[in-house]
């Protein structure tokens, strides 16, 4: 094998863009549409083993069995489970460009039951700990809710 | 088992970060040739082709068309299967099943990934699903950051021990012809590597690798006329785990892993030790070649594997059970955080593992004799393929 | 070979150009739930149930790495395994019956899903083709297959009308197949006065944009007579790749369909298929396709099947039934289609293929096609006992 410089070689940049329409289907679009019209999360739990799906999907991947309709409200208030402040660069999914995680990422387990990951408001790394409380902000009405988790701004410290 | 397999040629490339003088197809050539050379055949002499890679990663859809002139499946049976991260372990347990089936007497498998010509991050970020938590993925970085933070709040591991199990990598590599990353490596170096997401260094995560593999599989009859050294696929297990958030009642997110309940590893290795009498892998296997996209997944998986008692990785680190002189080396070959082109890393377990079983690993041989090989392949929204290799039926 | 295997139940979905009520996973599980409810298997782990999984789906198409991420939780994945086979569907259910002549799965689930509505075909198919000679110049599956049918209809004298024929059959067949997309009454001059989408292939030539889903479960021999009173055993299977590079074949020829048919044959005893065969459910993305087919499956002579249209033979109540089902021209989706054609298969052996069942069937031939240009060709034949 010849390992040479790259510049003697051709290398032919090809951008590849690919345009989609994902359907959410009944059980995880009822997760966003609550998420969009009514700032509430919630999952679905399964009949036989009563586990909580969340985001909320048609069959129990651990009973192998079709959900039903047993809804349930997880609160928009939880618990940190792990956080992470993200020190590198990385690749936003929606433009394919480079952005800085300037806001720390956690795990957070809503009074409900169900985990959930996203972003947290406090930046302060002295100020973050596992077990600290947090609620959801989302975005105020009008500034054009998704019907995603970017509806949500980020969780806010709530006590000490 | 209709028809009992022997792995009878094993190539792979030298892997590298960059390879602008070949296209994916070429790339694909070198490790094909590598190991019709190593079982001493021609392309006449095999029945079937399957391979794989990961399908997005360099954009090409359907890449078993491009690449049919370049691996030999003209005119030939075969196909192309794709299971993430596992992608070259399924590919060679395919090859194994054809062989098995009794169909085919000699089958030829490939696994590639040219990471220098698209986007890895992309592609991995596009693991996540596109109507939830996409627009804030990190990729296997954020996964493993987890992972280590759990462990190390759950067990007293100190950031130490994972490097000293990175240094223990990066020996092997030196010894590797093949390995990507042969850094000569000190503890200092690794503990001051750039810091990505805490406890997650640069030097802690698998590389970006450009690279091929390829296996020669044969059934028994043909195995035996080909090679005096056949390497005996003892079995092959796949093991998979819920991709969709389950919260059980009254259940915390296991400390040691992403994910609630058993663990694919878990299940994985239980099935494949129970099936072939192991009860006791470090007496019972004598190497094992397992896929750690990051240290830190290294060590809580000598947990979930058996290969130690839960909360004792880290020990074993500190203790250096796993080198290559220790009581259970693990990963002689330098593994997957020095070499890792995806869609070929499980695959490339599996190369080492036969080699190794054959005394033919050069430089990282084992002195101690190899009986038996252990290899796993890590994959997908959490799923394991395992594999056992032995030197006689 | 000591074990045989049998499909021992099928379903799908109703094929409809755009599901966009349903997540990927619930139309798998539209086809995967009844399968399990016609033979009572569960995903269990005391060898009395489903013993793994094979899945069929595309990254490109799902806009997601590791496609069968999705679809896992829905086909019995969890704690057991699943492996995903990235074609045509005909060659999952093949690679599920080496896993049992393998002898490492007694029961296997086979499930195959797409949603051809959620993006665009041509920019998917472009990506197939040598990025650096070949993607440039706009090239993608229609107008590679232009080129064939082209080249075809040049070398063997082939009509337009001998194509058009094809779509007025097939979609005729489809008005009696309740999960056919498009059941048409069509004549050759309205197909003829279809738009041109890439010279000589008409919109009505081609197969039309197309979701759904398309479940089965096979059995080796023991478990098979157990599980189903009419299980349809697969006698013969073949499989073959062509070259690539368009001009590397001639492409009014079907080598490696002439090769995966042979395998096949021998495989299943069958000396001349044109006696042997009582139907076949071919994969025609465009109706030339049909009839090139044929000449690859050796139902006709190299050349012969304009002809072979012409004579109605290929028709129902024909000698020699081609696509009862409606085939792809009458709308699936690629990745299921050759699923559709193996369920369709076995609903004819079964006798339970409705308004559109053929009299006598013993014996069956389903073939599904991957790539450009037919470059990956799977054949399997289908039988009685
Ligand atoms: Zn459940």
């Amino acid at each position: 094998m010849t390992e040479k410089a790259g510049e003697e070689f051709l290398v032919m940049p090809i951008p590849l863009e690919l345009p989609f329409q994902w359907a959410a289907g009944s059980y995880h679009g009822r997760t966003l549409r609550e998420i969009k019209d009514n700032n509430r999360f919630v999952g679905i739990r399964c009949p036989q083993c009563k586990s909580i799906l969340f985001p909320a999907a048609m069959v129990c991947p651990l009973c192998h069995v079709k959900v039903g309709e047993d809804w349930v409200e997880l609160g928009e208030k939880g618990t940190v489970e792990d956080f992470a402040i993200v020190e590198m660069s990385v690749l936003d999914p929606s433009t394919g460009k480079e952005r800085v995680e300037s806001q720390p990422q956690a795990v957070i387990r809503l009074d409900g039951g169900a985990v959930m990951e996203h972003r947290l408001e406090e930046k302060d790394p002295q100020k973050l700990r596992v077990g600290m409380r947090v609620e959801a902000v989302f975005k105020p009405e009008g500034e054009g809710g998704k019907g995603d988790l970017t509806d949500i701004l980020y969780f806010r410290t709530i006590e000490k | 088992m209709a028809e009992r397999v022997a792995i009878v040629g094993v190539g792979q490339t030298y892997h590298r970060s960059r390879r602008p003088d070949v296209n994916q197809v070429e790339l694909m050539n070198e490790a094909v040739r590598a190991a019709l050379d190593d079982a001493q055949l021609t392309l006449k002499d095999i029945d079937a082709v399957v391979m794989g890679n990961m399908e997005l990663f360099e954009g090409n859809y359907l890449v078993d068309m491009w690449a049919s002139d370049g691996i030999g499946s003209y005119l030939k049976p075969g196909m192309k299967i794709t299971t993430g991260g596992t992608t070259g372990a399924t590919i060679s347990c395919a090859a194994f099943t054809y062989a098995a089936s009794g169909l085919f007497n000699t089958v030829l498998a490939v696994a590639f990934e040219k990471q220098d010509e698209g986007d890895t991050r992309a592609g991995l970020i596009s693991v996540r699903d596109p109507l939830w938590d996409r627009f804030m993925a990190i990729g296997a970085v954020a996964t493993f950051a987890r992972m280590g933070r759990s462990y190390m709040r759950a067990s007293g591991c100190q950031e130490e021990h994972a490097a000293l199990l990175r240094v223990k990598a990066d020996r092997g590599a030196c010894r590797n012809p093949y390995a990507h990353l042969k850094l000569n490596l000190t503890i200092e170096d690794v503990m001051n590597s750039r810091m990505l997401i805490w406890p997650m260094r640069l030097l802690y995560m698998c590389p970006t690798t450009v690279g091929a593999a390829a296996l020669v599989v044969a059934s028994e009859r043909k195995a035996k006329k080909i090679t005096k050294k056949p390497v005996w696929v003892q079995d092959w297990v796949t093991v998979h785990q819920q991709s969709a958030r389950v919260h059980r009642p009254g259940e915390e997110a296991r400390v040691r892993t992403i994910g609630v309940g058993e663990t694919s590893h878990e299940r994985a290795a239980q099935l494949i030790y129970k099936r072939n009498g192991i009860t006791k892998p470090i007496r019972d296997i004598d190497v094992a070649e397992i896929y750690e996209p990051s240290t830190w997944g290294e060590l809580i998986w000598y947990e979930l594997y058996g290969f130690c008692e839960p909360g004792e990785g880290w020990r074993w680190a500190e203790k250096g059970v796993t080198d290559m002189e220790g009581e259970f080396p693990v990963n002689p070959s330098g593994g997957v955080v020095a070499t890792n082109p995806i869609g070929a890393t499980a695959m490339i377990r599996i190369v080492e593992a036969a080699l190794q079983v054959r005394g033919d690993a050069g430089e990282h041989q084992m002195t101690r004799p190899v009986r038996r090989a252990f290899t796993t392949a890590w994959g997908g929204q959490n799923w394991t393929v395992a594999t056992l290799l032995s030197k006689s039926i | 070979m000591a074990e045989r295997v049998a499909v021992v139940s099928v379903a799908q979905t109703k094929y409809h150009q755009n599901r966009g009520d349903v997540r990927e996973a619930e139309l798998a599980y539209e086809a995967i739930e009844q399968v399990l409810q016609e033979t009572g298997l569960k995903f269990v782990e005391d060898g009395t149930g489903i013993d793994a999984t094979v899945s069929c789906s595309h990254d490109h198409w799902d806009g997601q790495t590791i496609s069968d991420i999705k679809i896992g939780d829905v086909a019995g994945a969890h704690l057991r395994p699943e492996e995903k086979v990235a074609e045509d569907g005909t060659h999952a259910v093949y690679y599920a019956m080496l896993q049992i002549l393998s002898g490492h799965h007694d029961v296997v689930l086979v499930v195959s899903h797409m949603k051809e509505s959620q993006t665009v075909r041509s920019m998917i198919e472009n990506a197939a083709f040598d990025p650096v000679y070949q993607r440039l110049i706009g090239l993608d599956f229609l107008t590679a297959a232009a080129l064939q049918a082209r080249r075809y209809m040049y070398k063997y004298g082939i009509t337009e009308e001998q194509c058009a024929k094809v779509v007025v059959k097939n979609r005729k067949n489809a008005q009696n197949n309740p999960y056919a997309q498009a059941p048409m009454g069509l004549t050759v001059e309205d197909v003829l006065r279809s738009p041109m989408l890439s010279s000589p292939i008409r919109q009505l030539d081609a197969k039309p944009v197309s979701d759904g889903a398309c479940a089965m479960i096979l059995a080796k021999e023991e478990k098979a007579k157990r599980l189903s009173d009419k299980p349809a055993w697969i006698k013969g299977a073949g499989s073959c790749y062509d070259a690539f590079y368009l001009g590397d074949r001639d492409l009014a020829d079907c080598q490696s369909l002439m090769l995966a048919a042979k395998q096949a044959y021998d495989m299943a005893g069958i000396g001349d298929p044109r006696k042997e065969i009582d139907l076949a459910e071919v994969s025609e993305y465009y109706s030339y396709q049909e009839l090139l087919w044929m000449e690859g499956l050796g139902f006709c002579d190299r050349g012969e099947g304009g002809k072979l249209i012409d004579s109605g033979v290929t028709q129902m109540g024909g000698r020699l039934p081609l696509n009862p089902s409606g085939g792809l021209l009458s709308g699936r989706p690629f990745a299921v289609g050759g699923m559709a054609a193996v369920a369709e298969a076995v609903l004819q052996l079964r006798g339970e293929a409705g308004a559109r069942q053929l009299p006598d069937v013993s014996t069956a031939l389903a073939h599904g096609v991957t790539g450009p240009c037919g470059q990956l060709q799977c054949v399997l034949v289908l039988g009685k006992d």
